[in-house]
């Protein structure tokens, strides 16, 4: 697929209220095409409404929002799969409108499935009988069955152990740089963004403004633990980031 | 853990539970039979007196036939309620204009006696099965309804919102995330109104029909035959509990398969 060369997402001063409270209050971004944009912020910032609000799921108030892309993909922060249906029955769920064929869309998920790190005897098996990570491995094969040219992650792998956690950022480090998708995603760790992302947003404590934009230009493959600790501290140090971790004292 | 707290228990009761029943009946029937020697076979016929009328039934053929009576008619009953109450609660569910003017409707129905159904049934359709099915599947009707509607209120608007996110039809929405979520609610509603359907067939058979074990239950009562009375009660508490363990029962299983993956997922998450 051919990179669109102008933004895939433009926000500008979106106001969205939700319950009579303003919880994005003049937001605005833009999504590079191709790229990983981490966005990091307190717990109640409004990274999920933001995220909703781009997969289309909420509208806004006041203010323009642009969305440049065919399909989206969501990967939520509870996973979402359905308990009355098998890891591949759930993965399906993500194909049921680009792929109309029933065989096809099993050969797909049993496909993304092991693509994911999955192996068969576990295809058949209903989320309960899976681990945490497991089911957020469902998750994202769910999000790439719709074949999405966005895909949109909400704190997927919460919970997770570190060794997961690792292994779950190289999964989507590669989708980004094999499948040419665009990716968005919420974390709440600073460290998980400095490994991966290609440009870092870090939003307000309140209202869901971007305060700090970071654009990380070193490829991923070069950069080690050393690169990882320092681009921690540079965030942590910046004005913007040192107050949001103050009111929100992000786990570092 | 768990397999050791069983053993325990295993080491700590003397006899496993069905050692307990027997027991219990045992001293049940005890009692039944001392009874009887006091009131007398009209009024408490003696359990052997109560199972020679049994063999008597099944032996001439009118317990079969009365089986097949009712049994019929509850299952006629019974599917009818589940798919028409079960579809119009799902229907109820969805559209909140039909269940703000159909619940009230159901709520007063659920009211009604079943003795009062019976008493019209009879009016408009006269003696016979008709007149049993209709009060039935009458009183039944709410059962379901309820359910469903309610099983359609309580999907989780998480799933509902994957649905939205993925661009679901309503008609994948429905078979993906609403019906499998509503059968849930339905399937206990179905035990419940099977168990309810077995009774009251029993009942308007006894005021509405000549055929049946109710109708059987009637004759017996006019010739004072209390021994064939208590056999045919005998005969639908038996012939209940094995019906309910041979359908119901394995179809809630088959239906409810990824129910019994809880136990599964609390062991792994213990591991």
């Amino acid at each position: 697929m051919t990179p669109r060369s102008g933004p895939m997402v433009r926000l500008e001063q979106v106001i969205v209220r939700l319950g009579g409270k303003a919880v994005l209050d003049g937001t605005s971004l833009s999504i590079s095409p191709g790229s990983l944009t981490m966005l990091v912020g307190a717990s109640g910032c409004g990274k999920t409404t933001l995220l909703r609000l781009i997969a289309d799921l909420i509208g806004c108030q006041a203010g323009r929002v642009e969305r440049h892309f065919e399909r989206a993909g969501m990967v939520f922060q509870e996973h979402r799969l359905l308990p009355w249906r098998t890891a591949r029955e759930n993965v399906a769920v993500g194909a049921l409108q680009s792929v109309p064929s029933t065989t096809a869309r099993r050969a797909l998920s049993e496909e993304l499935l092991a693509a994911c790190g999955l192996v068969a005897e576990d295809f058949a098996k209903y989320p309960q009988q899976l681990s945490g990570g497991m089911r957020a491995r469902v998750a994202i094969a769910r999000a790439l069955a719709a074949e999405p040219t966005l895909l949109l992650l909400d704190e997927p792998f919460n919970g997770l152990d570190v060794a997961r956690r690792l292994a779950m950022q190289s999964l989507i480090r590669s989708l980004v740089d094999d499948r040419g998708i665009t990716a968005v995603f919420v974390t709440h760790d600073l460290a998980e963004a400095a490994r991966i992302a290609d440009t870092v947003l870090v939003m307000a404590p309140r209202g869901g403004r971007i305060v700090h934009r970071t654009d990380l230009a070193i490829s991923v493959e070069e950069r080690d633990p050393g690169f990882v600790q320092a681009e921690i501290a540079r965030l942590q140090a910046h004005p913007a980031i040192s107050a949001a971790l103050e009111n929100i004292g992000l786990p570092f | 853990m768990r397999k050791d707290i069983a053993r325990h228990h295993a080491e700590v009761l003397p006899a496993p539970r069905l050692f307990w029943a027997c027991i219990g009946f045992g001293v049940f029937g005890l009692l039944w039979a001392w009874g009887s020697t006091q009131l007398g076979p009209i009024a408490l016929p003696s359990p052997l007196e109560t199972a020679e009328a049994l063999v008597a039934l099944i032996a001439d053929g009118r317990a079969i036939a009365a089986l097949g009576d009712t049994g019929g008619r509850v299952l006629a009953a019974f599917t009818i309620a589940m798919t028409l109450g079960g579809g119009l609660g799902l229907a109820a569910g969805l559209v909140p204009p039909l269940r703000h003017a159909v619940g009230p409707l159901v709520t007063t129905l659920l009211a009604v006696p079943p003795i009062a159904w019976i008493v019209l049934a009879l009016l408009w359709f006269g003696t016979g099965g008709v007149a049993v099915v209709f009060t039935v599947l009458v009183a039944l009707l709410p059962i379901p309804f309820v359910a469903a509607v309610q099983g359609v209120l309580t999907v989780d608007p998480n799933l509902l919102e994957m649905g939205r996110a993925y661009r679901l039809s309503l008609r994948q929405r429905l078979r993906e995330i609403i019906l499998p979520h509503v059968l849930s609610c339905l399937l206990p509603a179905a035990v419940t109104a099977f168990g309810i359907a077995w009774k009251v067939t029993v009942m308007a058979e006894l005021l509405g029909a000549r055929d049946g074990i109710g109708s059987g239950l009637a004759d017996a009562r006019a010739n004072l035959d209390t021994a064939e009375s208590f056999a045919w009660i005998i005969l639908v508490v038996g012939a209940f509990l094995p019906i309910e363990a041979a359908i119901i029962r394995p179809f809630y299983r088959r239906l409810e398969a990824w129910r019994r993956t809880d136990e599964s997922s609390d062991q792994r998450a213990e591991l």
